[in-house]
């Protein structure tokens, strides 16, 4: 039966020696009944571990984990009940594919017959019937991969837990078999964590992501708000682009704050929980998508044109402000249209945004 | 530390274990009473021996003293048979390395056509299979006083026994030993580099001596060493072919006690031949072994054909490959003919009484070294394993001492060993000389340290994450074990086993000691026949053996093949 997962206050910290690697601090997460959450964040930032945590494989240096009632934290990896799919899958390879997803079965005992039709049924759900009698060495790496998640499935496991589990994959492969797990975990109900390197993945198969860095978490939410209100700039640069320009802003009211961006005096968005909401120094996120250069003395503020590309479906530029001392060029992209205003390298030009389309974050780079 | 016949397998891989996979594991099969057993065997069987030898030695009425060693030294013999032992070791580690290295290079980066590779490959590990006469055996008739190729030179006179014919021997008898060693080397370099180095406007020969060679220096190094200690603990062929003309410290060693029962004397000269080669063992497997790894890990991508270097040196290597392969067919050749005629270099009559004589004498020896080593195989082998686990899985101080005792009786030269186990099993209260225990212990605790060697290698290559998958799909740690674990390192295991029976077989140096009227073996009657000069009886006993070792270890290396096929390619990526 699939549960909900309570992940609290969870800490790791692994000794090497002198050198000691503070992987995991102080993690919450609740994860409801049937959803998928998507960890996510740069190489090194705990992903990993916490799933290893979860699944029994590490144990944790502090907090707790739940799986609906029980706390499961130190409970050995075998009475836990939760499935693992492994990046390199992990099959036995001295075992046939039956012998493979039978493999839980056995260890709990059931009869042979009910062996048989759950092997079938789960071979079934991942599109594989058929198979049972090959050994791993004989599938192809996307085969592999369904194998490893039929054997997983065949238990109905509480909790499904996957690392990378496509990144063995071709971009094709990739593609099919994430919305292939989507829908089988929607399917089941089953309650997953997920874990990818892939944004686009996160992005579209998630129901939250948990974005971490070095080991905390950063933001949790749906990958509409992590794109649309990132409460970090850490957030903001990961997920999608995120051109960060420095602001100053005055005493914020009502979720706005009146901005000194640069020349510019405008009143924008302010996102909670972002910082201290104080009046001061701050940063202004603005997505390539919602600027565009104008003509000179148009716009809300004056820019240079530093590079111009065509990528097809759309025109990419990178421009600068000459009096804001940007630590990198602003990105803009416009979409194409018939009829599209260019300007060269070198231009003066005017840069236009929507004022709900710039947000305001109580953080400066770098501090 | 004889023939290996598995050295691949021996390197010792990179990266630690994981500590955190364990605890549950090793817990859960009881390992405490198990490691008990093993500890009081080793006891036994490896640590009271060698502290009877050391006692022997160091302590006479009840003081620590260095004076019989003194006096051993004071004896210009002695002197001179350590001196030759080094220098033995010494002569025959570059040639043997360097014919390893050409046949290396010749199977792994000619071209040749596909079955003279295989012939020669096959033909290079004729010897490490072989009983440890039958080169010196076969060295004898060919290159002895009046010997076969002598004769046809014309010069029936020059006598080559000593230095000369022994190095010759000992030369042929171990490089198989590199050959494995730097094979496996040399397959796993990545051409790539030396494509590199090409395309930079090398000649093939300046990318041979600039790129190849030197990243083959490691495994040079590792060869080098463990030939050394392979014929510093030779005592079969100077025995035969060095005589009183070239002393060295294993043969003296064993006059010293069966021929004048000077057994402090054994002793002394024994702990001379244990230091060079505990030192030369310590220095190929905690240093060397490891270096020689890191050059052979590291996947590559699409990899190129391989390269040679040169016409020239691949003519050479060619040639020299072919005469050496031709010389050790006409070596066997040789025992096989002598055991079939009536006096070999005189009368060519063919005749069978030499294989009656066999077996009707020798029946008793037959049987007895096939009991020995069918309970050898498999008891050494069910050690191997679970030595092999515990010190792979459970990382510490006490389980690297663990490591270090098992691999001593290994490291140690044969001669040695018997040694020591002749003082510490003479009397009572272990009083096991004449029976078949002592044997069956001596080749265990002396040769399952290469199973654990490769047990632990093949640990090393299971992926940690197929038993973590075992573990969340509900089986316990004991399951995992038995169901997982256990059926992946079983190729690693035969492999082992493989090891033990041929040098339960084949072995001499320790077990001269502890044969009995209630229980001999094969090589001791060869060596009995060569003593009384009855070289066909003892080509006859030769080929009797090699035919055995060969047939079952060939049915051994064929299951071993068939399982691990199966596995191969499965379970990685
Ligand atoms: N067994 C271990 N011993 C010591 N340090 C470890 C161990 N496992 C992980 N770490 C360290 O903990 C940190 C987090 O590792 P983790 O594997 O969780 O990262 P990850 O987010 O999964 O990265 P990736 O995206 O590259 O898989 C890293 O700095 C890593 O070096
Ligand atoms: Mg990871």
């Amino acid at each position: 039966m699939p549960a909900e997962l309570r992940i609290e206050n969870l800490c790791k910290t692994f000794t090497k020696g002198r050198e000691v690697v503070n992987a995991v601090r102080d993690v919450n997460l609740t994860v409801a009944e049937g959803e998928l959450v998507t960890f996510l964040g740069p190489s090194g930032c705990g992903k990993t571990t916490i799933l290893r945590m979860v699944a029994g494989f590490e144990t944790p240096s502090g907090g707790t984990i739940h799986v609906g009632d029980e706390d499961i934290t130190t409970l050995p990896v075998h009475s836990r009940g939760i499935g693992f799919v492994f990046q390199n899958y992990a099959l036995f390879p001295h075992m046939s594919i039956f012998e493979n997803v039978a493999y839980g079965l056995k260890a709990r005992g059931e009869a042979e017959d009910a062996i048989g039709r759950g092997v079938a049924e789960a071979l079934e759900l991942v599109g594989l019937a058929g198979v049972e009698r090959r050994f791993p060495n004989q599938l192809s790496g996307g085969e592999q991969q369904r194998v490893a998640l039929a054997r997983v499935l065949v238990l109905r496991p509480k909790l499904l837990l996957m690392d990378e589990p496509l990144s063995n994959l071709d971009a094709k492969l990739r593609l099919h078999m994430r919305t292939e797990i989507r829908r089988i975990q929607q399917h089941l109900g089953i309650t997953c964590l997920y874990v990818t390197h892939d944004q686009k993945e996160a992005l579209t198969m998630s129901d939250r992501i948990m974005v971490l860095s070095k080991g905390h978490v950063e933001q949790i939410g749906t990958p509409f708000e992590l794109y649309a209100e990132p409460q970090t700039l850490f957030v903001a640069d990961f997920i999608g682009q995120a051109n960060v320009l420095p602001a100053t802003i005055g005493e914020p009211a009502g979720g706005m704050a009146v901005t000194r961006l640069g020349p510019a005096t405008l009143s924008l968005r302010c996102i909670a929980g972002s910082g201290t909401p104080a009046a001061g120094p701050a940063s202004v996120v603005l997505r390539p998508e919602n600027i565009r250069p104008v003509a000179a003395g148009e716009g809300k503020l004056p820019a240079r044109v530093l590079h111009r590309f065509f990528v097809g479906d759309h025109m990419d530029y990178e421009l600068t402000i000459d009096d804001m001392k940007l630590p990198k060029p602003l990105f803009a992209s416009v979409p194409y249209e018939p009829g599209l205003a260019l300007f060269e390298p070198g231009n003066t030009v005017g840069l236009d945004f929507a004022e709900k389309a710039a947000i305001v974050l109580f953080q400066t780079p770098g501090g | 530390m004889a023939g290996l016949v598995s050295a691949p397998a021996l390197a010792t891989p990179p990266g630690g274990g994981d500590a955190a996979r364990t605890a549950s594991v090793t817990a859960s099969l009881g390992v405490y009473p198990i490691l008990g057993v093993i500890w009081l065997s080793l006891i036994i069987f490896v640590l009271y021996p060698l502290f009877e030898l050391l006692k022997l030695v160091f302590w006479q009425d009840g003081v620590l003293t260095f004076k019989p060693l003194m006096d051993l030294l004071e004896v210009p013999y002695n002197v001179k048979a350590l001196y030759n032992s080094l220098f033995l070791g010494a002569a025959v580690a570059v040639s043997g390395t360097f014919l390893g290295f050409c046949f290396a290079y010749f199977t792994v980066r000619m071209r040749a056509p596909f079955w003279l590779k295989w012939i020669i490959a096959t033909l290079t590990l004729l010897p490490l299979i072989s009983p440890p006469f039958t080169s010196a055996i076969s060295l004898s008739m060919v290159l002895g006083p009046n010997g076969m190729i002598l004769k046809m030179l014309g010069i029936p006179q020059i006598n080559l026994y000593g230095f000369w014919l022994t190095w010759t021997a000992e030369t042929l008898t171990y490089f198989p030993v590199a050959y494995l060693a730097l094979s496996a080397v040399l397959v796993s370099l990545d051409p790539s580099m030396e494509d590199a180095a090409l395309s930079l406007g090398s000649s093939p020969w300046r990318v041979f001596y600039t790129v190849t060679l030197p990243m083959t220096t490691p495994g040079l190094a590792n060869s080098l060493l463990l030939l050394f200690a392979n014929s510093l603990a030779d005592f079969a062929t100077p025995l035969v072919l060095a005589g009183t003309y070239f002393p060295v410290l294993p043969t003296q060693a064993y006059l010293q006690i069966t021929g004048l029962y000077d057994y402090r004397g054994g002793a002394g000269l024994s702990f001379l031949l244990l230091v060079p080669a505990l030192a030369a063992y310590l220095l190929q497997h905690y240093w060397v072994s490891r270096r020689s790894y890191v050059t052979i890990t590291g996947k590559s991508g699409a990899r190129s054909p391989v390269r040679g270097m040169g016409a020239i040196g691949e003519g050479f290597i060619f040639t020299l490959c072919l005469l050496l392969s031709a010389f050790v067919v006409l070596l066997y050749a040789i025992i096989l003919q002598a055991s079939l005629v009536k006096v070999f270099g005189v009368n060519h009559t063919f005749t069978l009484e030499h294989f009656e004589f066999v077996f009707r004498s020798g029946q008793k020896a037959i049987r007895d070294t096939l009991i020995i080593a069918a309970i050898v195989t498999p008891v050494g082998g069910l050690m191997a394993v679970i030595i092999g686990f515990i010190t792979f899985r459970w990382k510490s101080v006490a389980n690297m001492f663990l490591d270090f005792t098992c691999m001593l009786n290994y490291a140690l030269p044969g001669t040695v060993v018997g040694i020591a186990y002749v003082l510490a099993f003479n009397e009572e209260p272990l009083q096991l000389t004449n029976g078949l225990t002592i044997l069956v212990t001596a080749y265990i605790f002396r040769y399952f340290a290469a199973g654990i060697r490769s047990v632990v290698a093949s640990l090393h290559q299971i992926d940690k994450n197929i038993e973590e998958a075992s573990a969340s799909l509900g089986a316990s740690g004991t399951r995992t074990f038995f169901k997982i674990t256990l059926p992946l390192v079983i190729p690693a295991v035969l492999a082992g086993m493989r090891y033990l029976f041929i040098h339960s077989m084949t072995a001499i140096s320790a077990t001269i000691f502890l044969v009995s009227v209630n229980w001999t073996l094969l090589t001791t009657r060869i060596l009995e026949a060569m003593s009384g000069s009855e070289l066909a009886r003892a080509s006859a006993f030769s080929v009797v053996l090699i035919v055995l070792v060969f047939i079952s270890s060939g049915i051994m290396a064929y299951i071993v093949k068939t399982y691990s096929a199966r596995l191969a390619g499965a379970g990685e990526s």
